[in-house]
């Protein structure tokens, strides 16, 4: 949403996720099959009929994105007084 | 290890000392769980707590990663808390590269600051494998409002005062889009969870002002027979919500 000034935050990523201690072989593989699986256009546009867009990125780079994105969250919920509840 | 294993059939305390390095040669190999997952070819499952959109993105994955990996790779959904039933599985899992989840990001970097006793911890307790898809929330309003956009929208709401808006729930990213927009313009926005789409009815009706959800194929306004599509009007996102249509 970036519109007249608005600067919110309003898109969310998809992934796949593995119990800790996946081997690193394992991930890399099936990082390598997704990422040229998202290249290409036939997908892209399958995605596109699910109203999403590619978003490759490896073990790393997710857990870098997702640090940045919680701390946008836990300021967020600071800010709004937001009333944490049980899960 | 063919040949160690002949080794049972010697003395007893040899062949105790033989078993050991069996056991010791297993171990070994368990320890090496990279060639252990490269070389399985057993299912894989991928968990998913999700619908709608989320479902369908895992299975376009799913098809191609199982060509790719020469394994059948099977999509389960698990639906429920908000995709933590699925995420709990995928927690609970032996690490062979069994057992997958298609989650969004949510649940690992909005819940923790949520809940108070959440079951996990979503960095010590997860291997991000890769990143596949992002899709946007968008802001829909009833065709009562008469408004646009979203600098519109926030003149109406201003003038209107407190307005309530439809969400797929509390601490969904749609919740917080209403958090942060009620934060940035100072605007009063009251979020009304709904456990379905049928907010897109209490929309269309003017029931409910407002909604704000993830843009997925469920959220256009395509019950055929039931809205003419100009009766939502709906605020674009980045990059384009879709056009309402039939």
């Amino acid at each position: 949403l970036k519109e007249s000034g608005f600067a919110l935050s309003a898109a969310t990523t998809t992934g796949l996720y593995g119990p800790r201690g996946l081997p690193a072989d394992f991930v890399r593989g099936v990082h390598e099959a997704v990422t040229s699986l998202l290249s290409n256009p036939a997908t892209v546009e399958k995605l596109a009929a699910q109203t999403m867009t590619p978003r490759p990125a490896n073990s790393a780079e997710m857990a870098i994105a997702l640090a940045q994105e919680s701390k946008h969250y836990e300021e967020l919920v600071k800010a709004s007084g937001y009333v944490k509840e049980r899960a | 290890m063919i040949t160690r294993r002949s080794g049972l059939n010697m003395t007893r305390l040899s062949s105790r000392r033989q078993a050991l390095q069996d056991l010791g040669a297993v171990a070994a190999m368990l320890g090496a769980p990279g060639v252990f997952a490269q070389d399985d070819k057993a299912p894989i499952t991928i968990l998913v707590g999700a619908g709608s959109s989320v479902d369908a993105a895992a299975r376009i994955v799913a098809d191609h990663l199982g060509k790719a990996l020469g394994r059948s790779v099977v999509v389960v959904p698990k639906m429920g808390a908000g995709q933590r039933l699925a995420l709990g599985e995928v927690r609970r899992a032996r690490p062979d590269g069994r057992t997958l989840g298609f989650i969004t990001s949510g649940p690992f970097a909005i819940y923790p600051h949520i809940y108070t006793n959440l079951e996990y911890d979503p960095v010590a307790d997860f291997t991000p494998v890769c990143g596949v898809s992002s899709f946007d929330v968008g802001i829909a309003v009833s065709p009562q409002t008469g408004v646009t956009t979203l600098r519109q929208l926030v003149d109406w709401a201003r003038a209107r005062g407190e307005t309530p808006y439809a969400s797929p729930g509390n601490g969904s990213l749609s919740h917080f889009v209403g958090i942060s927009l009620g934060l940035d313009t100072g605007l009063k926005l009251v979020q009304v969870p709904y456990k379905d789409v049928n907010y897109v009815i209490d929309l269309a009706s003017d029931r409910v002002p407002m909604a704000i959800s993830g843009v997925t194929p469920s959220s256009r306004c395509t019950r055929p027979g039931r809205f003419e599509s100009s009766q939502c009007r709906v605020m674009r996102a980045r990059p384009v919500r879709p056009r309402c249509r039939r």
